[in-house]
């Protein structure tokens, strides 16, 4: 039997402890796994999703807000803007491709989209079933819509899922359905601009906001802008915001903030798992120093049939490595299966975060491993000095009294 | 043929006074008695003679070499090899199984497992259905029995015995003393039997008496 063999028999030995050792280190691992391999997708799917997209233009408010609403489908809209104003942005020498972008409503959530078929190569969207919308009142169905060819629906005014205030002066028919993108086209509903134009210039006449309505048939919600060269990334909002009306703001850059922003949870949910990980630490610390005063006359035994004191530290570090590394491995598939299931669950994350991409192995589970085992070794250095150190001698004598 | 010898071994242990020990030889096939009360230093002794505790002053020769001159590992592969050991408490590891306990004394001595010895000594001291079984499954006389076997799996030229009848009834001290006194006139090792047992004085060849602390104090 060499140390990793008598480790083994000593884990046996202990189930139940070195079973919530191991279930310790696995909250640890599996917290920390799940918090890098979400906030990784998270990274990737807000660059994903404003591919192509240097600046985008809309009403005057939060540019955090506009790039929120118009990028990611993720806020209200900070209003609309007027059909010209879009029209002379579009021709500006500086704009290589200008696409509009008309929100207000839902299908059950699903955000009904006015747009050109741009806005489909801009993600590099393709069809799954049928065609590209053609007339208005046609429509395309996201991935993750549930929509099928064939299906027809009435639009709900707002964003609101259970909104009341449905438009029933002409139904949606939709025409064709995307493949999953793994952008946030996968949970929306494409049509052409004239369609939620057209809907809003024929209010129901029971409509308090009629006059409102009645605006929108001139107006669109936003332009995606892709520019012809990089400095105009900068020139074109700073442009923009200074001679008109509109808000034009950088999705990188408001990124880049909300990155900044959202960073502080991010650490400290990282820290919260830090924390679990030293806590599983300090639990094997207990475990072991706890094993080691009721098993000190087994390793005095050990010492005594000719195990050297090195060969007693490798047995007392086997054992807290073998701990901590089924602890990390477990915390690893829990951590990929968490991060799986809050993606697969969470609405919002559709479209943001790809969940198969969450079942794959990472660089980073190699590093979750080596942080588990050398906590666990860290834990274990003090009893396996402590083991190494036993006074043979004295505990014969006293055993023997 | 000697193994070990002995001479001016003094050691003070900690908050107790400087024990002095009278010089020794052991050669194969001696019986050896080592008595003496409680405190005596029957426990140090053994323990400086099997370089589990250098003297602060004398000497001990294994085979005819300083055992102490050697690094800590060299000397602990040697008693692993050279002695083995039978205990009145320490006995067996919990977590393992009898054949693999028995095992461990040429595991950590870094000897190969002789298994057919290893399967010969089951039989012969009438464990040979409960290798498989653990020590909380065997009886205190099995696991005394497993243990004299794994004192002498490896063929040692000295069985060290501390106090091993002191815990057991009259019946099972007369069958555990039999059993090392046979092993060790199979193997032809010597036997060192620590003792306060009156039951066993008369196995011995040759009585070392050791004197109580505060007489043998220097």
């Amino acid at each position: 039997m060499n140390a990793f063999s008598l480790a083994l028999a000593a884990i046996r030995a202990r189930g139940l402890q070195s079973g919530l050792c191991v279930l310790a280190g696995a909250a640890g691992i599996a917290l920390l796994s799940a918090i890098f391999l979400i906030s990784t997708a998270l990274d990737r799917g807000l660059a994903r999703n404003a591919e192509g997209v240097d600046v985008v233009v809309g009403a005057k408010g939060s540019p955090l807000q506009l790039v929120l609403s118009s990028v990611y489908h993720a806020d209200v809209p900070t209003g609309n803007i007027e059909a010209e104003d879009a029209e002379r942005v579009s021709h500006n020498p500086a704009v290589r491709l200008a696409v509009p972008l008309a929100l207000g409503d839902n299908y059950h959530g699903w955000r009904i989209v006015g747009t050109t078929p741009d806005y489909l190569a801009m993600h590099h969207a393709s069809l799954a079933d049928g065609r590209q919308w053609n007339v208005p009142f046609e429509a395309v169905a996201g991935a993750l819509t549930g929509l099928e060819v064939g299906d027809e629906f009435a639009g709900v005014h707002g964003f609101a899922a259970d909104g009341d205030d449905v438009h029933h002066f002409h139904n949606y028919t939709i025409v064709g359905r995307l493949k999953p993108t793994g952008t946030v086209l996968d949970r929306l509903i494409l049509t052409s601009v004239e369609s939620v134009q057209q809907l809003h210039g024929h209010p129901d006449a029971d409509d308090d906001d009629a006059a409102e309505e009645m605006k929108i048939a001139h107006q669109v919600t936003a332009l995606l802008i892709k520019v012809k060269s990089p400095i105009a990334i900068m020139n074109l909002p700073r442009e923009l915001n200074r001679s008109s009306n509109l808000l034009a703001a950088s999705p990188s850059y408001e990124m880049a903030r909300l990155s900044t922003a959202l960073g502080l949870g991010r650490g400290l949910l990282t820290a919260l798992g830090a924390g679990f990980v030293i806590l599983s630490a300090l639990m094997l610390l207990s475990v072991l120093a706890s094993s080691l005063t009721a098993r000190r006359y087994d390793l005095a035994l050990l010492r005594v049939l000719g195990a050297s004191r090195g060969r007693l530290s490798a047995t007392i570090l086997s054992e807290a490595l073998v701990l901590s590394l089924a602890g990390a491995l477990l915390g690893l598939v829990a951590g990929h299966l968490i991060a799986f299931f809050l993606s697969v669950t969470v609405k919002s994350l559709g479209g943001m975060v790809l969940p198969s991409a969450l079942l794959v192995p990472q660089a980073l589970d190699f590093w979750l491993l080596v942080l588990g085992g050398l906590a666990g070794l860290a834990a274990a250095l003090v009893p396996a000095i402590s083991a190494a150190r036993t006074d043979i001698a004295a505990l014969l004598a006293r055993g023997r009294a | 043929m000697e193994l070990v010898r002995s001479t001016g071994l003094r050691l003070k242990r900690p908050g107790g006074p400087t024990l002095s020990f009278p010089d020794l030889v052991i050669r194969s096939g001696e019986r050896i008695l080592l008595t003496g009360a409680s405190g005596a230093g029957k426990t140090t002794l053994l323990s400086m003679l099997t370089g589990l505790l250098a003297p602060q002053e004398g000497a001990v020769l294994l085979d005819g070499q300083d055992f102490y001159t050697l690094g800590s590992g060299a000397r602990d592969r040697l008693r692993g090899r050279r002695f083995g050991f039978v205990f009145q408490t320490l006995h067996l590891l919990p977590s393992l199984t009898l054949r693999q306990n028995i095992a461990l004394a040429a595991n950590m001595a870094g000897l190969p497992v002789d298994e057919a010895r290893l399967d010969g000594l089951l039989a012969t001291l009438g464990l040979a259905g409960k290798a498989a079984r653990r020590p909380d499954a065997l009886s205190q006389g099995e696991q005394q029995r497993a243990a004299i076997a794994r004192a002498v799996l490896n063929r040692p030229a000295i069985i060290v015995a501390d106090e091993p009848t002191s815990a057991l009834d009259d019946a099972n001290a007369g069958a555990v003393m039999q059993l090392l006194l046979d092993q060790a006139e199979e193997t032809g090792a010597a036997l060192l039997v620590a003792t306060h047992d009156s039951r066993i004085l008369s196995l011995g060849e040759r009585h070392i008496h050791l004197l109580p602390a505060e007489e043998n104090a220097a």
